[in-house]
């Protein structure tokens, strides 16, 4: 009846979540309890395990989820479920098995525990789904039910729950399934320690600074008031220069105390030579609180220690909310970037099991990989035999055999059997974490856009200054120095080139996270500003807009040496044997259970295979010759590429040949298109057959793709000199191949997009790597990169309006110095929110609600 | 008015021992989290029947000075 949950019900049974029947959100599929029937009936438990139930079960995400689709159902309102738009739900990496089995060993898992002279401990770990405060309030109140826990408490604001427990009692593994049964997991805090500690300790350092400053200025204030009470009713003069003094004090206290921050970060500024913000702030205080001494030595006119306090409150408050905004944008920046680690299963040396976060391994560790799990590490197997998937790391679409000795790669996935591993690199030595380490390294880089915004800020700053000068001058002549002082406190406080600064780099490193979690690496931010204009993009042939799946078209001879073929193929993981022994199975109906005695297999590279299949000596190959039948197969299948033929002998007589080819790439043709309708000019650089190269971009323009250029055999020498010829004559030269063959090219082209290979070798070669193996992918890297530059410009003007709006009012002396105050973190938040609501990558699910979780501050 | 003098510094002081208080708050962590505690009133305390109150209030402390 609801369609969409039959698919994602049968797509959870290879991942073991699913989304939730009501709202979308990931749903354990192995919880009997959050399981019912189509009926909302809750199913025996028995029933719930069983993947092939007759019936496809709805799964919930919690228990409120379920409630509210059973009353739905009972209101006969189902259609709700078809009508809406189907929940974007992207796939997650499959982990197999659940974080919280780290808990098993604390120590292992570098948790850090807390013991008590009572024999009681403390834990804080990390708490995930909580979705609302009322989450917090029921995880708490499991608390009596559980013998042994003294103490539960989520802390909302950084979702943690920090247990105080017995265990003698219990053990934090218990107290994970338990609160699992809700919904909530439990797990270590995070793999790196970068938030938590840091950051408590310098929101603190802010409240103090908040807290201390408001302190000061409301007491700066009364005085004031009662300074001018006093003016109006005559109160004696050496009261009135007490509570001036008092005043100054109480000032002067909020610049040295509070305030200081400002002069110490406009000291390093100085020192270290560059402009920074803080030089204006610092001399507008500095300027404040002379003119509130000499105010009160002077003992006439009117006072300004009171101004000078709430100034510095003011800033501070302003300072806070930016820290607040910033850390948040690092947060979701920083999650962006960490890699997902996993939970590895570690042999101890008495030989047990131990589960830890794959962050934790060391090389050397032991680790069993279960079918089904990610590969926690790279390493060399020491046991066992399996497939592995390495698409995620290598981009090979198809998985590959691995035996004793062979090197695997953290995060590929073991689809087979179980293997024992060796672990030789782990967490960010490991190749997956170079990787992401690359694109965390592009993030800091300063691209032309920035250095641009950072020389702008400079110029900026001494413009400030200069301004200042001027409007002190002006102001003095005209109306005497306390006007002076005041408007041009307020033009050195309001002028914020901070956004400029912010702006570009916040930009870029929110685009470079969002592509990678599309799987799309970028390790040089000047890719996204060089896409943004258009040129043009030259395509290597094979294995980017052809297909690397091979295919038998036809076989050419007798049904005989059929069986014997299919006997000895499939004892090879070669390429071109799948593709024999799939073409057997689904034209001629022989499956691989051909009981067939096969010895003395002899695999050559290149060169075929041959071996004994009941005696006889079968050999499959390549011919010498190119035959007729690859020719006439050539004209016969239009549209695929480079026909083969392998031939077959047995006992040396050639029995007939089977023809293969590779298809063009069913996404390719559209997605040339609408690179096209970008304005991109397109163009084939190959090493195949110019005859193939024309026949793909024959096919390709009757779809309506016109090349510029359609080149075949191409050594990777001609290969770069087009390259360096294009980039004379177009604005942009983007290289698009695989990062083995086409190194070279991708290095020079002023955008290299490796699309295939070992993500890491290609990261070297080529600033941009799309392991996913879609050109799709392209398409929307391009419209990333024109949404990140026009909202780096974007930003770029809101920033520079406001600046000289609020400078024009501050220098006639429209804005007095606190309403100055007032509007500083305006300009910043205004830009932060606008870098981080860029439509550059589309935002994916995880990173809303990772997003939304840390938004209350 | 002479008692402005004693006064007007008894005062701050009086100011900047309730500052020193909500110093000490914000540094003991009082205030890093705010959401949870205005649940965590709302929560029926159960604890008193399950455990013993003696062995309660020690450990609430050890929370406290801790966190």
């Amino acid at each position: 009846m609801v369609r969409v949950d039959a698919t994602d019900v049968s797509t959870a049974l290879k991942a073991k979540t699913v989304s939730c029947s009501h709202c979308g959100l990931e749903a354990a599929w192995d919880d009997p309890a959050l399981l019912t029937n189509s009926d909302c009936r809750s199913l025996p438990a028995s029933e719930a395990r069983t993947k092939e139930s007759p019936v496809q079960p709805l799964v919930f995400c919690c228990h409120g989820c379920m409630g509210a689709y059973a009353m739905i159902h009972e209101l006969g309102l189902d259609d709700f479920y078809t009508l809406r738009s189907p929940a974007e739900v992207e796939p997650r990496p499959v982990r197999g098995i659940r974080r919280s089995d780290v808990l098993a060993d604390l120590e292992a898992a570098g948790i850090p525990i807390e013991r008590f002279s009572d024999g009681l401990c403390k834990v804080r770990l990390s708490v995930d789904g909580l979705h609302c405060a009322a989450c917090s309030w029921l995880i708490e109140s499991m608390q009596p039910s559980m013998p042994g826990v003294k103490i539960a408490r989520v802390r909302w604001s950084d979702a943690t729950l920090e247990l105080l427990y017995d265990p003698e009692q219990t053990e934090p593994l218990k107290i994970a399934e338990r609160l699992a049964k809700l919904g909530y997991s439990l797990g270590p805090i995070d793999d790196s320690a970068e938030d938590s500690g840091a950051d408590v300790v310098l929101r603190r350092e802010h409240w103090i600074g908040m807290a201390t400053a408001f302190f000061l200025a409301s007491n700066a204030m009364w005085i004031g008031i009662s300074l001018y009470a006093g003016e109006a009713s005559g109160m004696a003069s050496a009261h009135a220069h007490f509570l001036r003094w008092m005043g100054a004090i109480l000032g002067l206290l909020a610049a040295a105390f509070p305030g200081r921050i400002f002069f110490r970060s406009a000291i390093e500024a100085i020192r270290a030579g560059v402009p920074h913000v803080d030089i204006p702030v610092a001399l507008g205080l500095a300027v404040g609180t002379i003119g509130s001494i000499v105010g009160a030595a002077i003992g006439t006119g009117d006072v300004y220690f009171d101004s000078l306090a709430s100034l510095v409150f003011l800033l501070r408050v302003g300072r806070y909310i930016q820290f607040r905004a910033q850390y948040r944008t690092g947060l979701s920046i920083g999650k962006l970037l960490r890699m997902n680690s996993v939970v590895a299963h570690r042999i101890q040396n008495d030989g047990s099991r131990l589960s830890v976060p794959s962050y934790r391994l060391q090389p050397m560790d032991l680790v069993e990989v279960l079918p089904g799990q990610v590969i926690p590490a790279d390493g060399q197997i020491t046991e066992g035999k399996s497939r592995i998937q390495t698409a995620f790391i290598t981009g090979e679409s198809l998985p590959c055999t691995v035996k004793i000795g062979s090197s695997v790669v953290g995060g590929s996935l073991n689809l087979q059997s179980p293997i024992t591993m060796r672990v030789t690199a782990a967490g960010e030595k490991s190749r997956m974490g170079r990787l992401s380490e690359l694109v965390r390294a592009a993030t800091a880089q300063r691209t032309p856009l920035i250095q641009l915004a950072d020389r702008v800020g400079g110029v900026f700053v001494f413009v400030v200054l200069g301004l200042s000068v001027l409007t002190f001058g002006y102001w003095f002549w005209q109306s005497g120095w306390e006007r002076a002082i005041q408007h041009s406190i307020a033009l050195l406080t309001i002028a914020c080139p901070c956004a400029l600064a912010l702006a570009a780099p916040l930009v870029i490193t929110v685009a470079l996270g969002r592509a990678a979690r599309q799987n799309i690496w970028i390790r040089d931010g000047n890719c996204l500003e060089r896409l943004a204009k258009s040129g043009i993009m030259w395509f290597d042939k094979t294995g980017t807009l052809t297909f690397g799946d091979l295919r038998v078209l036809e076989w050419s001879g007798s049904k005989d040496a059929l069986p014997y073929v299919a006997a000895l193929e499939r004892q090879s993981d070669h390429p071109v044997a799948r593709a024999i022994v799939a073409y057997l199975a689904t034209e001629h109906a022989l499956t691989t259970d051909v009981s067939l005695e096969v010895r003395d297999i002899e695999q050559r590279y290149g060169d075929g295979i041959e071996g004994l299949v009941e005696g006889r000596r079968v050999r499959l190959g390549r011919d010498r010759l190119v035959s007729s039948a690859e020719n006439e197969c050539e004209a016969k299948h239009e549209g695929v590429n480079g026909p083969n033929a392998i031939g077959v002998w047995i006992d040396g007589v050639r029995q007939g040949e089977f023809v293969l080819g590779d298809r063009s790439r069913l996404d390719g043709a559209d997605t040339l298109i609408s690179l096209q309708q970008r304005g991109w000019k397109l163009g084939i650089l190959s090493g195949d057959r110019q005859s193939v190269v024309n026949a793909l971009a024959h096919e390709l323009l009757e779809q309506g793709v016109e090349l510029e250029q359609a080149l075949g055999d191409c050594t990777p020498e001609q290969k770069l000199s087009v390259i360096r010829q294009s980039q004379g004559m177009y604005p942009v030269t983007v290289m698009v191949g695989d990062g083995i063959n086409d190194a070279a090219a991708l290095a020079t082209a002023d955008v290299g997009i490796a699309i295939r290979g070992n993500g890491e070798a290609c990261l070297t070669h080529a600033p941009i790597y799309i392991p996913s193996n879609q050109l799709r992918s392209i398409a929307s890297l391009m419209d990333a990169s024109r949404c990140t530059v026009s909202a780096i410009y974007r930003c770029f003007a809101a920033s520079l309006l406001y600046n000289a709006i609020t400078i024009a009012l501050a220098v006639t002396g429209f804005i007095h110095p606190l309403i100055a105050a007032l509007f500083m973190p305006l300009s910043g938040l205004t830009v932060l929110t606008m870098a981080m609501t860029a439509r550059t990558f589309p935002r994916l699910d995880s990173e809303r609600s990772n997003h939304g979780k840390k938004g209350a501050f | 008015m002479s008692v402005l003098y004693i006064a007007l510094p008894a005062a701050i002081l009086l100011g900047a021992a309730g500052l020193m208080g909500c110093l000490y708050c914000i540094r003991s962590g009082q205030y890093d989290d705010l959401e949870s505690s205005a649940l965590r009133i709302l929560i029926e305390d159960h604890a008193e029947e399950s455990a013993p109150s003696d062995k309660d209030r020690p450990t609430t402390e050890k929370l406290e000075e801790s966190g």
